[in-house]
């Protein structure tokens, strides 16, 4: 009696537990979208533009931001990442702050002031789980140091720094061309 | 925005480096960053990651039109859900704490079946338990306590305003 009554409550876990999963909808129908609270109301002022967006200020540049927006007359960029973590690398801040920077100098917006924050939406690959997180971006200045870094790099004047994670090196689509790979 | 100056080309200007190139040089490795762009070209594979990073992109640009065209038309409604009983009655309908546990809702409980029907019940149950939160009385104090913390270990961010 006791075996069949451990026998149905296993059951019923197991039907809940398949219940549970197919009840999960595919990620394509569960990404919803979503805006930042302080962001729900304001006007979309570009989105995923085909055209590449240039400015010669603070150096020369292009993009795509993927969606601008203007709030209390300060225009937002909001950057969409698809990643298996909920995490923001430094490298998303850079790109954020490159597509404020655009449309800083770019004249379709002169004379509009560009927020020193930006949003990064993270959207879970595998659950479809968006998460906003709000970033200080940077300025022209630290922009323009990680330019010269770059031009001094171009020209041999600095040696470049391998990553120091040797997990980092063994996920690197680089890996193969690397003169140093650490793993 | 002044529509006349809008950018009308699909390609960069030469000598122009890309946001993206650009936050290469801020990665974990400046290595992959000259080998990924020396020649100014990003070589990357195509593959089913970033498919599906594309796809989801698309996704998030259609309904980011549609918001913005119900927002113009005035059909827009904002959050679709604004009920948070326990936390309204704390600390107020739009407190940042009472925003930022509606946003845990909607982003965290509502995707999976378990967490749409935790908040099925607490919806049911919260009604109830308000008499527990009377204002002013120490249940209340208690209560906006680990709410306060239980929202500090939720969100490390701030939600500053622009």
């Amino acid at each position: 009696m006791f075996t069949l009554l451990v026998l149905l409550v296993v059951l019923l876990v197991g039907c809940l537990g398949v219940y549970l999963l197919l009840e999960r909808k595919p990620v394509a129908e569960k990404v919803g979208f979503a805006l930042p609270s302080s962001l729900v109301g304001a006007s979309l002022v570009l989105c995923e533009p085909k055209e590449v967006w240039a400015v010669t200020k603070p150096f020369p540049l292009h993009g795509r931001p993927d969606e601008v927006y203007l709030r209390n007359g300060v225009l937002v960029p909001l950057d969409t990442k698809t990643r298996a973590r909920d995490v923001v690398y430094p490298v998303d801040v850079v790109k954020l702050s490159g597509y404020a920077a655009i449309l800083r100098h770019h004249p379709a917006f002169e004379g509009t002031p560009v927020s020193s924050t930006g949003w990064i939406r993270v959207v879970n690959r595998s659950t479809g789980r968006v998460r906003h997180h709000q970033v200080e971006l940077l300025t022209d200045n630290e922009l323009l140091a990680i330019h010269r870094r770059r031009s001094d790099l171009l020209s041999k004047k600095a040696t470049p720094r391998p990553a120091t994670n040797p997990t980092y090196c063994r996920g690197c689509a680089q890996r193969s061309r690397c003169p140093s790979p650490r793993a | 925005m002044n529509s006349q100056k809008r950018p009308t080309s699909k390609y960069p200007p030469k000598g122009s480096i890309s946001v993206s190139e650009l936050g290469a040089y801020a990665s974990h490795c400046e290595v992959q960053a000259l080998l990924r762009y020396r020649d100014g070209v990003a070589k990357s594979s195509v593959t089913e990651e970033s498919k599906a990073g594309d796809r989801i992109h698309a996704q998030m640009a259609a309904q980011a039109v549609r918001y913005e065209s119900a927002r113009r038309s005035g059909s827009y409604q904002g959050p679709r859900d604004s009920r948070c009983y326990i936390a309204t009655a704390v600390f107020g309908a739009s407190a940042p704490e009472t925003e930022r546990l509606r946003e845990w809702r909607d982003e965290v409980l509502m995707p999976t079946a378990a967490g749409r029907c935790l908040v099925a019940c607490y919806y049911w149950l919260s009604p109830k338990l308000l008499i527990l939160a009377r204002p002013n009385s120490i249940m209340e104090r208690g209560v906006r306590t680990l709410l306060r913390g239980f929202v500090a270990r939720l969100a490390p961010r701030s939600e500053k305003e622009v």
